[in-house]
């Protein structure tokens, strides 16, 4: 009656496994009869293959689930389908570049622009941002995964010690076995685990590569450190009682930690680096085009680069430029140009101290313009006779790997991704044309042509085509994903139905086993009571 | 099978979730009336849509141009329209004082309204949208037309003189101005050498290659070659005294000349450079027309006309009294009015093109909002349909379920 009872009391618990009273007929001692029943022993109904299996496949489900869950908060950022997000902005941008070059002498249009790219950086940004922001989070929770691990290992390790105790005393020994079944689940969602039984009832665990996790009454533990090369990123180590620690990040296996890892270090990076790459090219393809024109009535007197070097870069050959030629021009007032003057570089081989002696040889009269490298490191240039200077067609992408009159600005792509201040101050400096023909729109259009010129992958798609591959990637991880976890669901779920069906509780089987016991004892009370009424007859007699 | 509490109660569980999963989905679609919410909804579909999203913001943009263009080629036709009418206008006066019945009195009325006609010109041609002038190429934002002064500076040319002399002279002292527009490159020699009207002097209208007879040297000469080109009425004035500090004549040495820079009575400034507005991908259409195209003389193309200096011919005839200049030139008026006529045709064209231009780019607009609505766009009646269904089977295992969880064994003993 007990047993039935601790069965119906626990008939929700997923954990519980069934338990059934064994008994045995009390054989008669030195006599024909049988002495009645005696309780043997209480049995949990298990099946050790089912429980192994809905223990095991927990690691996959829960990493699935948990990748899943990322992968829709990159969906998010996204932000696409409702129009709002990068690729929004970028039509938008090219647009603005078109309605320009349609009338380049437009202020208006040029502010437009202005307005359009600065939405453009900011989503650009935004996302590159958020991509990280989420990679960070992903961190910061691997680091509250490990702790539960470690608080689940010690459970295990706990139970493992009260089992062995009781085991011998028999009886408790069941509810502590269901705990640790449950206990082996929830630690088999976080990290993909290897057990095995011992002859002392107590479970072994190892994790990964053959590290001993619960190794009998002692629990070791996992710990997130920051010895990653990469500063701020955590890697998982596990310690063994001697202190010696092992590197486990990459051998987890499958669950929760590994999911994290994973989608830190390979979705997230993946997704970061194309963002960047697509931010860093599209703003160098604008800028080689934007620098080598001139503005609208707009020249300088005083130039200075975005980029500095630092003072060991100065004497080492400038990277990314060509061979070839970028021209200046000397303008008067009314946008004249009085004198061209074409400075010739060698790739590989001018430094920017070179440089800066080429333009001030090739101009020849530091009267009329000089360059030189500022204390920063960056290099100005500056006309000093009255007239100002713009920038001419430029082969070299010397003014682009400066800087000088960029239209965006980025160093490490996506992050700090802008458009350059000047521009916002003074939209006539935006690059629309030649020459400083006020008419001439070749630059605007050449830019706004941009759009379906392909640029990326060694000029084999365009950007969008690009950006358009970022997103249906996103897409078709997540259906894979999706996918997967769902068919997990449904293993898992398969092998809890059929451990649930020989090991959880029937309402009907214990209501029947009681009344079958309550008849019992009735039938029991039943023989008392005739064999006290046989006594009864007998002390009257 | 062994049924127990726990399999029933996750069965039942599953199913309610499952129903109401799908519900939630249709759902939302029927809310939003888009098949596609999430990129992994489709993500080939959700990126089509995306390129057909670009196409049609491009669309956008090349519409507004045209629409830009449209008041761009408008006015242009219209300061067009307005030179024809006015060179029409021109050559009634012309015919009216091109007969003998005219005289000089009338003929000087109708000089000064060639002048003014002149001057209306000069204004088309200079005319702007904003601050944007249209016939300018692509310096738009500097007038294409400036007159140029009647009077300008003679260069005086010692190259030919002897030696000694060459090098001893101030030219200062010779000082002189052209007045007059021409394009003939004219020079006046001193051939014979002596003070101001002792000298004399030759012209040549070829830059040296023929030159006149000789005539004497005064305060002011007519320069004309009378073998050479008809006379432009360019003078040549003496500025200058006529003696130095000495109180010495001046005296003009043979082999002295003076050098007329030819000029036309307006100059265009702009330049050749056309104004391309995108009209398609990789479709570039050249909307403007230069100043220099409508009024000046294409070397190589005949039969066209120096429009300024037609006028300013006529009004000289006009103001000499001059009645066979005026006959000869009238074919010139009509060479000059088709030459802005046949340009009025070509921005017709333009027009024409941008036109056709917009038509197709309505079309394929509508052609992209119909696809991407395929992809994108709930088939609703399907939809509503499912719903139903949903709705149906949800109720349904809600039902069964109820059904299922209650009865047990307890409710029926005793």
């Amino acid at each position: 009656m007990n047993t039935a009872g601790h069965n119906i009391a626990n008939i929700n618990n997923e954990n519980f496994s069934r338990q059934r009273v064994d008994l045995d007929p009390q054989h008669a001692v030195r006599s024909k009869f049988g002495s009645g029943v005696s309780l043997k022993s209480v049995e949990r109904q298990t099946d050790n293959f089912l429980t192994q299996r809905v223990i095991g496949e927990q690691s996959k489900g829960a990493g699935n689930e948990l990748e899943e869950n990322g992968l829709r908060r990159l969906e998010a950022l996204f932000a696409e389908v409702e129009g709002y997000g990068l690729r929004g902005a970028l039509n938008e941008f090219w647009g603005a570049w078109g309605r320009l070059a349609n009338k380049p002498e437009a202020e208006i249009y040029r502010k437009d622009l202005i307005n359009v790219s600065e939405t453009l950086a900011r989503r650009i940004r935004g996302m590159g941002t958020d991509f990280h922001n989420v990679r960070m989070e992903l961190n910061g929770r691997l680091g509250e995964r490990v702790e539960k691990v470690n608080q689940l290992a010690s459970q295990v390790a706990n139970l493992n010690a009260r089992i062995q105790q009781s085991d011998r005393g028999r009886g408790e020994a069941n509810d502590l076995r269901d705990e640790r079944e449950g206990a082996l689940k929830e630690l088999s969602r976080m990290v993909k685990i290897n057990w095995v039984e011992d002859d002392d009832m107590m479970i072994n665990v190892t994790v990964g590569p053959g590290f001993p996790l619960v190794q009998g009454r002692t629990a070791n533990r996992l710990e997130a450190s920051f010895e990653n090369e990469e500063v701020g990123i955590y890697n998982v180590k596990g310690i063994d009682p001697k202190g010696i620690s092992r590197d486990l990040t990459d051998h987890l296996g499958a669950g929760e930690l590994e999911s994290i890892i994973r989608m830190r270090d390979k979705t997230c990076v993946y997704f970061i680096d194309r963002l960047d790459e697509l931010a860093s090219e599209f703003a160098f393809q604008i800028n080689r085009l934007h620098n080598s024109g001139t503005g609208l009535m707009a020249s300088f007197e005083r130039l200075q680069s975005s980029f500095a070097l630092k003072s060991d870069a100065r004497e080492t050959p400038l990277p990314f430029i060509k061979d070839g030629n970028f021209r200046m021009h000397m303008v008067n007032d009314d946008g004249d140009i009085l004198e061209t003057y074409e400075i010739g570089l060698i790739a590989g081989q001018d430094t920017l101290e070179s440089v800066v002696n080429r333009i001030n040889t090739t101009v020849g009269d530091p009267g009329i313009l000089s360059a030189e490298i500022n204390r920063d490191g960056s290099m100005t240039m500056h006309a000093t006779g009255g007239y100002n200077f713009v920038l001419g067609q430029d082969d070299t992408d010397f003014t682009v790997v400066m800087g000088f009159n960029n239209f965006f600005e980025t160093l490490n792509g996506a992050r700090d991704f802008r458009i350059n201040e000047h521009l916002r101050e003074e939209p006539n400096l935006i690059s629309t044309g030649q020459r400083m023909l006020p008419g001439d729109n070749s630059i605007a259009l050449e830019i706004s042509q941009l759009q379906f010129r392909p640029t990326m992958e060694g000029q084999a798609i365009t950007f969008d085509e690009y950006y358009n591959g970022m997103l249906a990637e996103l897409g078709v991880l997540i259906n894979r994903s999706q996918e997967e976890t769902r068919n997990q669901k449904l293993i898992i779920d398969q092998f809890q139905r059929l451990r649930d069906e020989v090991s959880s509780v029937n309402m009907d089987e214990e209501v029947a086993d009681m009344v079958q016991y309550q008849r019992g004892f009735e039938a029991s009370a039943k023989f008392i009571s005739a064999v006290d009424d046989l006594t009864e007859t007998v002390i009257r007699m | 099978m062994r049924v127990t509490d726990l399999t029933k109660q996750n069965a039942v569980l599953r199913n309610i979730n499952q129903n109401s999963e799908r519900l939630q989905t249709l759902q939302e679609n029927l809310s939003s009336g888009k098949r596609i919410n999430r990129l992994s909804d489709d993500p080939v579909g959700a990126t089509q849509v995306q390129d057909y999203r670009t196409r049609i913001s491009y669309l956008d943009m090349l519409k507004h141009n045209i629409k830009q263009n449209e008041i761009w080629l408008e006015t242009t036709e219209a300061e067009l329209d307005h030179v024809a009418k006015m060179l029409l206008n021109t050559k009634t006066l012309i015919l009216a004082q091109a007969n003998d019945s005219s005289d000089a009195d009338s003929r000087m009325v109708t000089a000064q309204e060639l002048r003014n006609i002149e001057d209306a010109m000069i204004r088309s041609g200079n005319a702007k949208i904003g601050k944007v002038h249209l016939f300018a190429g692509s310096k738009t934002l500097t007038p294409p037309l400036v007159r140029n002064d009647e009077v300008s500076r003679a260069r005086v040319e010692k190259e030919n003189l002897p030696m000694d002399v060459k090098y001893l002279i101030n030219t200062d002292q010779y000082k002189a101005d052209f007045q007059g527009y021409s394009r003939n490159p004219y020079r006046v020699r001193i051939t014979k050498g002596g003070e101001m009207g002792r000298a004399h002097y030759v012209v040549s209208d070829d830059n040296g290659s023929t030159w006149s007879r000789e005539k004497t040297l005064l305060p002011m000469v007519e320069v004309v070659n009378e073998s050479g080109k008809p006379s432009d009425k360019v003078t040549l004035r003496f500025q200058g005294e006529l003696s130095d500090k000495l109180g010495d004549q001046i005296y003009f040495h043979p082999g002295l000349e003076y050098v007329f820079e030819p000029k036309p009575t307006v100059s265009y400034m702009g330049n050749e450079d056309k104004r391309m507005a995108p009209t398609g991908e990789g479709m570039l259409q050249p909307v403007n027309i230069t100043a220099e195209e409508i009024f000046m003389a294409n070397p190589d193309k005949k039969d066209t006309v120096n429009i300024f200096g037609l006028m300013h011919s006529l009004t000289l005839a006009l103001e000499d009294n001059d009645r066979v200049v005026l006959e000869k030139r009238l074919d010139d008026i009509d060479l000059a009015y088709n030459q802005v006529l046949n340009k009025r045709a070509d921005v017709g064209s333009i027009r024409k093109e941008l036109n056709d231009r917009m038509d197709q780019i309505l079309d394929r607009e509508l052609n992209h909002i119909k696809q991407m609505s395929e992809i994108e766009d709930l088939d609703f009646p399907a939809a509503l349909t499912e719903m139903n269904l949903a709705d149906v089977r949800n109720k349904a295992s809600l039902d069964t379920s109820s059904r299922l969880l209650q009865p047990s064994l307890l409710n029926f003993l005793r």
